[in-house]
C-alpha cells in the first residue's frame, strides 16, 4: 500500500495529511507528492542554512506544501492577489528546466534590509537615497543567488541531475502576476501542474534551547516570515524525468 | 449586472452591463473583443503566444493567443456578434523582471502582443485602443456596454 510506504531519509509518512488536503490523489500521485515533498524539503534547509551567514537569528522552516493543480486553481494558492511583494525570480537550465520564485513581503523588507546593512555596512546613515535603492536591490539580488543556488545545488546534489542557475530577476508586483510568471516560463503545452512552496521563517528573538520550550512559549517568539519559496512544474515532465527515475531507489 | 474573472488561459462573454475581469495581467494579454451594435463582448486571457503542438483539447486552446483569439471571434459570433462590427480593446505583455543589468529575462509578453496583434489584423478587427508592454502587471475589467476597459496599473486607474 503506497499509504505505508515512508521516506527513508526521514522516516516521514506524509501521505496521511495529504489524505487529508487533497482527497481526490491517486495512489501514484500520493506516492509522488511524498517524494516531492522530501526532496523541496532538503532544497529548503539547504536555502535556509546559506541564509544563516546574513542573520544572527535562527533561520528554519515550515513543512513544504506540494499541491497538483490546473492552471484555473493557480490564482487560489497565493492569497491576496493584488496585494504587492518582492518577487526574486531564478531560472534554472539543465535536466530540468524552471524558475524559482521568492515572495518577500513589503513589510518585511525593511527589516532583512537593516539587518543586513547592520552586519556589513558601517554609517548607513551616509548612503544617499539613490545608493541605497541601489544597495538593496544588490543585496535582494544576492540573497536570493545565495538562496536559489543552495536550494537547487542541494536538489542536484540529491537526485544526481545536473542543473545550471540563471541570473537573478526582481520585480515588485502584485501576488497574480507570480503566477503568470511561472506559468509563462514554462512555455510549453501542460495539463497538470505542480505547485510546490516552502516558506523561510526568522526568529527574531530566539532562544537557546529552543527546542525544550512549551509550543505555547514558541508561539509567541517574534518571528518574521523571510520568504516564499515557489516553483511550478509541468507534471507530466517532472513524472517522465525525474520522479519514475528516482522512486524505486528512495522509497522502501 | 455579472461580474466574471477571466481565469488565465481563458475566455469569457457577457451581455450589456456585465463586467470582466483580469487580475494580474503581468506577459499575458487580456483581448477584449466586442460588438457595440449587437451589446456583446468577450475577453480572453492567453499566456503564450502559440501552441508547439496540435491542441486536440478545444478548452486548452484559449492558453494561446494564435488560436484562442479566432475561438473567441467564433464564440461571438455564436452568440449573434457580426464579425464586420468587430473592434477589440487590449492590455498586457509586460516585462515583468528585469535584473541588474535591466536585461529582460523573457520576451514572452512581447511576443504575446505581437502574436495577439497579428491575429486581430488577420482577422480585419480593429484596435480602438491599447495599454501594452512596459514592466508592471495590471489588473483589467472590461465593462459590455459602454465598452470601455478600465485598466489598474501601479495602483493608478486608467480608462482605454
Amino acid at each position: 500500500m503506497v499509504n505505508n510506504k515512508n521516506c527513508i531519509f526521514c522516516n516521514t509518512n506524509f501521505s496521511e495529511n495529504d489524505k487529508i488536503e487533497q482527497k481526490n490523489l491517486s495512489s501514484e500521485q500520493l506516492l509522488h507528492k511524498d517524494f516531492l515533498k522530501e526532496v523541496v524539503n532538503i532544497a529548503t534547509g539547504s536555502a535556509a542554512i546559506s541564509l544563516t551567514s546574513f542573520f544572527k537569528e535562527s533561520i528554519v522552516q515550515n513543512i513544504p506544501e506540494i499541491k497538483f493543480i490546473q492552471i484555473e486553481d493557480a490564482y487560489d494558492l497565493i492569497g491576496n492577489l493584488e496585494e504587492e511583494v518582492m518577487i526574486l525570480s531564478l531560472d534554472i537550465k539543465g535536466d530540468i528546466r524552471s524558475t524559482l520564485l521568492m515572495i518577500i513581503d513589503s513589510n518585511n523588507i525593511d527589516f532583512i534590509i537593516d539587518k543586513i546593512f547592520s552586519n556589513y555596512v558601517e554609517d548607513k546613515n551616509s548612503l544617499s537615497v539613490e545608493e541605497f535603492e541601489q544597495m538593496k536591490v544588490s543585496v535582494l539580488s544576492e540573497i536570493m543567488n545565495i538562496v536559489g543556488n543552495a536550494y537547487f545545488d542541494a536538489i542536484s546534489r540529491f537526485l544526481g541531475i545536473k542543473l545550471k542557475c540563471d541570473i537573478v530577476s526582481m520585480s515588485y508586483d502584485m501576488r497574480a502576476v507570480i503566477i503568470n510568471q511561472l506559468i509563462s516560463n514554462l512555455e510549453e503545452d501542460f495539463d497538470e501542474l505542480v505547485y510546490c512552496k516552502s516558506e523561510i521563517i526568522i526568529e527574531k528573538n530566539r532562544k537557546d534551547n529552543i527546542e525544550n520550550l512549551s509550543s505555547s512559549v514558541k508561539k509567541e517568539l517574534d518571528c518574521i516570515n523571510f520568504g516564499e519559496l515557489i516553483i511550478f512544474h509541468n507534471y507530466d515532465v517532472l513524472k517522465e524525468n525525474i520522479i519514475e527515475k528516482f522512486k524505486d531507489e528512495y522509497y522502501d | 449586472m455579472t461580474k466574471k474573472i477571466v481565469a488565465i488561459g481563458k475566455i469569457e462573454t457577457g451581455k450589456s452591463g456585465d463586467e470582466l475581469m483580469c487580475v494580474g495581467v503581468g506577459s499575458c494579454v487580456a483581448v477584449a473583443i466586442y460588438d457595440s451594435n449587437a451589446k456583446i463582448a468577450g475577453v480572453i486571457h492567453v499566456f503564450l503566444p502559440t501552441s508547439k503542438k496540435e491542441i486536440k483539447d478545444t478548452s486548452k486552446a484559449t492558453r494561446f493567443a494564435d488560436i484562442g483569439i479566432n475561438c473567441l471571434i467564433e464564440k461571438l459570433q455564436d452568440l449573434g456578434a457580426k464579425k464586420i462590427f468587430l473592434k477589440a480593446k487590449l492590455a498586457g505583455g509586460a516585462s515583468l523582471f528585469s535584473n541588474e543589468n535591466k536585461v529582460s529575462t523573457n520576451q514572452i509578453g512581447h511576443r504575446n502582443i505581437e502574436m495577439c496583434l497579428k491575429v486581430l489584423k488577420e482577422n480585419k478587427i480593429p484596435i480602438v485602443s491599447k495599454d501594452v508592454g512596459g514592466e508592471k502587471g495590471r489588473s483589467v475589467v472590461f465593462e459590455v456596454g459602454s465598452m470601455d476597459m478600465k485598466v489598474k496599473k501601479n495602483s493608478k486607474l486608467k480608462i482605454i
